[in-house]
């Protein structure tokens, strides 16, 4: 003990020692937080069907497909590209015969933080026809996770600041509060797939954000994803590019704006910048961006996609 | 005639004098560590806002208010106090164990700020930030109770 005292007597010992630990615990929290994957649960195959009537699970063999489009008896999608401020816009039009072929799914169908993969991969994996990333759920310790009809979060957002974007089991759209509800009480209401982003860009059909009350990231131009509906089973997925010289990004406003002329009724933003990744029949429509300006596909938590 | 100047000039015997010039050394040791205190608080009070700045600059529109705010830690817990009391004609005796245990505090208080500001600008959440606050918390508490405890024992060894 003489000597620990002694040790911790001598000019700089305790603040070279304090400083050694307190950086270790810097970079572990941050490893911990960015890098560290921690598995809390998998999806089994039973979770992803089980709340749908019998619906076809696979594609027909007549399906037609081209570069920018796909239509079977099923599904049809239609995927243009604009150019709205200085940006490169994808905008796939899809249009389904039952809610059941719009679904999401967690990378490597795992549930937990930091569990990635890149959106081509988590799509490619569940034979989607269009997938695009969904809310990096991973990126967080609150926040509902309500995947496919299961549960794998019922802690509410620290922030009550963004809304969250509901997919009824009959494929329509709504936006909830987390403070206000709770995770099973909105399974219990039909609720099979929840997105914790935001903010809701359309509700009733008019732009919910201002363009002068949003500042930070809102009002950065950015790379967008987004996704609206525009009447029962006819949805939206909108992707933005940003952050290079060709694009430069929309800002959530902007991005509201679009979904506006395709007709929303109810759009919802979800995780961008280097994580807007659009995939359509095996390959990534848009040019993602990593760490910056680098044309790179992120790997994300989870997707959204159509497809059997 | 000779004039007795005993009453208007205080006569020192020889080890008064050497007590009084060890307190006046002591003193200036003091003011002396105080004021490079100071000056180190602040230039930690400049480099965090420096910082912030930068990261501010790459992060896509992205801020947050502890890492905005991370310079408040080092200049009123730090620049500010300590410059007050190197400024001071008499300033307090501070332990070496409740000055180390305070700057720790301080420390841990701004790695809080940066740690949740990253993550914050990131667009992630996270709960590793309340250990932050906690152990900061247990750190300015300690040094101060330790400080009072300094306090006595160094009045007890004055009288």
């Amino acid at each position: 003990m003489s000597k620990l005292t002694a040790f911790f007597r001598k000019p700089f010992a305790y603040a070279a020692v304090f400083c050694t630990l307190l950086t270790a615990a810097n970079g572990y929290v941050l490893l911990k937080t960015f890098m560290i994957p921690t598995v809390e649960g998998y999806v089994t195959q039973s979770q992803n069907t089980s709340y749908y009537e019998e619906v076809a699970s696979e594609a027909p063999e007549n399906a037609e497909s081209t570069e920018t489009s796909y239509s079977d008896e099923n599904i049809q999608i239609s995927i243009s590209t604009v150019r709205y401020n200085d940006t490169d816009v994808y905008i796939a039009d899809v249009k389904v015969s039952s809610a059941a072929y719009l679904k999401t799914a967690l990378a490597n169908d795992t549930f937990g933080r930091n569990v990635t993969q890149k959106t081509s991969g988590i799509a490619s994996a569940h034979n989607a026809i269009l997938a695009v990333n969904g809310d990096y759920y991973g990126a967080n310790s609150q926040g509902y996770v309500i995947k496919n009809g299961v549960i794998y979060r019922d802690t509410a957002r620290r922030s009550t600041a963004y809304d969250d974007l509901v997919i009824y089991r009959d494929g329509s759209f709504g936006i909830i509060n987390e403070s206000e509800v709770t995770a099973q009480e909105l399974l219990d209401n039909g609720v099979v797939n929840l997105f914790a982003f935001g903010p809701a860009l359309i509700q009733n059909g008019h732009i919910a954000i201002s363009q002068n009350d949003e500042v930070g990231r809102a009002m950065a131009n950015n790379p967008r994803t987004a996704i609206g509906i525009i009447d029962e089973l006819h949805y939206v997925f909108v992707v933005s590019d940003g952050r290079t010289n060709e694009s430069q990004g929309l800002s959530l406003y902007e991005l509201a704006q679009v979904l506006q002329q395709y007709g929303c009724q109810t759009a919802y933003n979800l995780d961008g910048g280097g994580s807007s990744t659009m995939y359509f029949n095996g390959q990534v429509v848009n040019h993602p961006t990593t760490n910056g300006n680098r044309i790179s596909e992120r790997s994300v938590s989870d997707i959204v996609y159509i497809g059997y | 005639m000779p004039v007795n100047n005993s009453r208007q000039t205080r006569r020192f015997t020889a080890h008064q004098v050497y007590q009084r010039e060890a307190v006046r050394e002591r003193m200036a040791v003091i003011h002396n560590r105080y004021a490079k205190t100071a000056l180190a608080y602040a230039g930690m009070t400049a480099l965090c806002l420096v910082f912030c700045a930068v990261y501010e600059i790459f992060s896509f529109g992205e801020h947050s208010l502890f890492l905005r705010m991370m310079f408040m830690m080092p200049l009123l817990g730090g620049a500010i106090p300590f410059g007050l009391m190197a400024a001071s004609e008499n300033p307090p005796y501070i332990s070496r164990g409740s000055f180390n245990l305070w700057n720790s505090g301080l420390a841990v208080r701004v790695s809080g700020c940066l740690v949740r500001g990253i993550i914050e600008i990131s667009g992630r959440t996270s709960d590793y930030d309340h250990y932050y606050w906690v152990i900061s918390a247990l750190f300015l508490t300690l040094a101060f109770v330790n400080q009072v405890v300094a306090w006595r024992r160094h009045r007890q060894r004055r009288r």
